[in-house]
This record gives structure tokens, sequence and C-alpha cells, in this order.
């Protein structure tokens, strides 16, 4: 098959490690320009190396905070200076209370960051990019299987992801006159550095990484890799009549 | 010897014609099933891409294990499965003849069930695979003139989410694709009625039928390795139908000469 995303300018978000990393190799992998996007700038350089090797060419990296809307314009700007416009947008930047703090614990504080990183940081950088999304564009955000089912003690992750789901479909209505199509990935228990601070805060990490791969019949976690390849297909002209969809990847997690 | 083969039920035409198309081009093996009376249409397709052809019931349990020895005799492999045969009578629930019922339930339930358990009692004991069963919209909402249909497609969708949770320990994905309207056949007549096709059409965000080709690009991705963390899913590929809102356009059934006046909220636009 020929590369599935040639030609194509993407701007990853959430860049720096785990799903957002692995987006950014598969879109390069596949042919595509893709503009690295992380808060931690050792992050952008680790990704732009680990996706340039595999796409053999360099790639731009930038350092950028999605909670900061001015941010958010900002490196848009750039990028549109750059390549003329943005033909895939990868929303993954999203932050998570790994202490599981319950509802009556959670501070406003906390509650707000959450909600400015996972729900105002896909807002934003939807409303920066669509102005410069042709038609064929795909947008790709990162939801959850939090957006239809809940977790014990991690209340501002999951109605944040339910938020992101609804602003998804919300969009795809929106942006269908102009053929732009917008879709969720919504991945169940992934093997990143976010589910390794769950595990290194256990009393025994060892039971509840066994605990994490029962949740699916599979039994075992996914890998960054496969809910990349996800995100590849939403962003590919082969999901030409997907917009609006939720695509579940958690190994049947959610079916049973 | 190719490295994949593949089972496509309902391939003489629409979906599961392009599902074969797709995966004949990576170079599966195919044994494709349709309906005795689409026999001469399965000939011709099955020459075109080199495929082994099956015109049989698939609510017949002997088609299923017919389909399975044909293609482990010209393949020696089975490890991928798109159960899409079906069939739809609309027409009102209260006017409907049983005879419609049970022929839809034979075809898109019997017929799923069968020819899926019937693979993956293969798949179970030869290494695992992937399965992909053609699902609809109908399967998530209520629609009129298409109660039993719809009942149909309710229940192909679960048997693929718990075929996908009793299948995982064998090495077996099961998923499901959603389609909405697409230019297949049958709906080719309603598309050209105008007065029909404005009503629908106007609840379609992306404007218009899909073609079978987009379709079965979702079902070659869930066939993938690429798709290997996917079992039990439902992907809806109906160009934005499901996600919101959007009333039916009935004005312009009382003007099929103009296929679609401008909605004021996309005015401006």
């Amino acid at each position: 098959m020929s590369r599935r995303v040639a030609g194509k300018v993407a701007l990853v978000t959430g860049a720096g490690t785990g799903i957002g990393r692995a987006v950014c190799v598969r879109l390069a992998e596949e042919g595509a320009d893709v503009v690295v996007t992380s808060q931690t700038a050792a992050h952008v350089e680790e990704t732009c190396r680990l996706a340039a090797e595999a796409a053999g060419r360099e790639l731009l990296g930038l350092q950028l905070d999605v909670g900061d809307s001015d941010a958010v314009d900002l490196v848009v700007g750039q990028v549109v200076e750059r390549f003329g416009r943005i033909d895939v947008l990868s929303n993954n930047a999203g932050i998570e209370l790994v202490h599981g703090p319950s509802v009556v614990e959670t501070t406003d504080d906390e509650w707000e960051r959450v909600f400015r990183v996972n729900v105002a940081g896909t807002f934003y950088a939807c409303r920066a990019a669509i102005p410069h999304m042709p038609e064929g564009s795909s947008i790709v955000n990162m939801a959850s299987i939090n957006s239809f089912v809940a977790w014990e003690n991690d209340a501002p992750y999951t109605a944040t992801k339910g938020a992101v789901l609804q602003l998804t479909r919300a969009l795809a209505l929106e942006l269908a006159p102009r053929h732009v199509r917008v879709n969720a990935v919504c991945p169940g228990v992934i093997d990143t550095p976010l589910t390794d601070a769950f595990l290194e805060r256990a009393e025994d990490p060892d039971a509840l990484r066994a605990e994490y791969a029962a949740a699916s019949p599979l039994n075992r976690m996914g890998t960054a890799r496969e809910v990349a390849n996800c995100v590849l297909f939403l962003a590919s002209d082969e999901a030409s009549f997907v917009t609006g969809s939720a695509l579940v990847v958690d190994g049947a997690t959610t079916a049973r | 010897m190719p490295e994949h083969a593949a089972i496509v039920t309902g391939a003489s035409q629409g979906i599961g014609l392009a599902i074969a198309r797709a995966l004949a081009a990576e170079g599966i093996g195919l044994c494709l099933v349709a309906a005795p009376r689409d026999h001469e249409r399965l000939a011709e397709v099955a020459d075109d891409l080199d495929a082994v052809p099956l015109a049989a019931d698939v609510g017949d349990p002997e088609t299923a294990e017919r389909a399975v020895e044909l293609t482990l005799k010209r393949y020696r492999r089975l490890d991928r499965l798109a159960s899409n045969a079906g069939i739809a009578y609309f027409e009102h629930v209260l006017d409907a003849p049983l005879e419609h019922f049970d022929e839809m339930m034979r075809v898109n339930v019997r017929g799923m069930y069968l020819m899926t358990t019937a693979a993956a009692r293969y798949m179970a004991a030869h290494g695992g695979g992937a399965v992909v069963c053609t699902a609809s919209t109908a399967s998530l909402a209520g629609e009129e003139l298409q109660a039993v249909y719809n009942a149909t497609k309710g229940a192909v969708a679960q048997l693929a989410r718990s075929l996908a949770v009793d299948l995982a320990p064998h090495g077996i994905r099961v998923n499901a694709v959603a389609p909405g309207w697409v230019r297949t056949p049958p709906v080719e007549d309603v598309v050209r009625d105008s007065a029909q096709w404005s009503k629908h059409r106007s609840r379609i965000p992306l404007d218009r039928p899909a073609e079978p080709h987009e379709i079965a690009a979702v079902v070659r991705f869930l066939l993938s390795d690429e798709a290997s963390y996917m079992t039990g899913s439902l992907i809806v590929a109906d160009g934005g139908l499901t996600a919101g809102y959007r009333d039916s356009d009935w004005e312009a059934v009382r003007v099929p000469e103009d296929p679609r006046p401008v909605r004021p909220h996309e005015e401006g636009r």
C-alpha cells in the first residue's frame, strides 16, 4: 500500500510521550509532514528524533501548553507560516490526577487544571486550526473509554473525556459542510507513561498491572502504537465517510 | 499461496462486492458467498477477482460449513471473515407480513450467527483471526418503516460484541461496521426518487450517501493487523448522521423538483 497520509500537514498536540508520540511516528512513517508539540521541550526533541528516524527527514517541533489559548494561536500561526495549511489535527494533550482523589477531595484548582488541558486545550487547538484546514481535512481528538464509562476516584478526567467526545460530535456537524471530518479515538487501558504513573504509586504494582491487563478479554493492555494506528486511519482518506464517530480501541473492555 | 484468506458474504453487489475488491487488492485469497438468485453476478465477480464462489443461502448451516471447506481447499487457511450478507424490507410494522420477519431474521441474524461461528470454530483451532460483521446505523436507533430490519441489525451489533468477548481468548477479534446511507443497488432507487431522498439527505451532515468502497475501507482496516487492539467495537461510518440531531427537511418532500432548499442555519456559510 502506498503511504497513507503522504503530503498531509499534521499538527499533533500532547506529542511528548505515550500515544501522542506514537501518533507522530506513525503519521511520519506514512508520509505526513508532522509538527510535534508538547509542553516539555526535552520531550519535543525526543519525539522529533524518533519520528525523524521513522520518516527519514527532519520534523518541526514546538513547545506548547494547549491550556494557554494565546500560545495555541501562536503555534498554529507558525505552522501555517511554514506549511500554508493544516490537513490533520491530532489532539492528544491530556492530564489525569494520578493521586486519585474522590470528588469531595478534589480541589477547585485540580478540577480547573484537568478541564483546562483536556477540554479547553482541545477546543483552543480546534478553534485556531479550523480556519486553516482545507476540504478533506481531518481532526482526531483523543477521548477515552471514560467518555462512556466511569472509574472510581477519577471524576474530573472522566468528565473531561465525556466533554471531548461531545465536542467532537458538535464539531463534526459544524464542519461537515466544509468537508472537514472530526472523530474521536477512545482507548481503553494503554501501556503509556501516564499508566506507569498510576503503577508507580500502587502498593502492589504487579497486581495492578495484572488488573489493568485483565480489564480486556485479550488479557493485555494496548500499546501506544495500536492507538496511533487508529488515529492514522481516521486521519487518512480511507475514513472519508467517517465523521462524528467514536472509535473505541479497548480490546473489548467495554463490550462486556 | 496468499498470506491471508477471507470469506466475504453478500459479495455479489454493494458493500460486500466493495469489500471483496478491497481485500483482493491486498492479495488476500477470497471465498465469496451470495444468495442463489445472484449466482450469475457472483460468478462474474469471482472470475474477475480470482476468488472461489459459493451461491447458497446463508441461513442454511451447510452454507457456512461449505464456505469454510472451500476456503481451506483453495488457500489452506482461513483467518478473515467479512460477514456482510443482509436483506431489508421497508414497510410499516402494522402491515408487515410475518414471512418478511422470518426472512430478515434468517439472513441477517441466523446467517450472521452461522457464518461467524463456523469461521470462528476453525480460526480458534488454527491461530486466530479477525471477523467484521456488517451492522448498520439501524443497530442504533428506531427509524420509520424499519422496525424489523432495525431489530435484526440491533441483534447483529450485540452478536458482534458478545462474540468478541467469547472469542478473545482464542485470538479472534470481532468488530462491526455501522454504515448509514450507502449507494448500493437498493438505495440507488431511493436516491433517484428526489422526494424520498431529499428527506433522508437533509439529515446527513456530509450531504451525500457513502460509496460502497468507503465502507469497505473501514472493514479492510478492522480486518487488518493495524486494528490489533480493536475488538468488540463498532465503527459508525455514516457521514455524521447519528452524531447529532438534524431534523429531516420534510419541506423538501413537497418540492421534489428542487432537491434541497437552503436550510436557515446554513445561510452565510
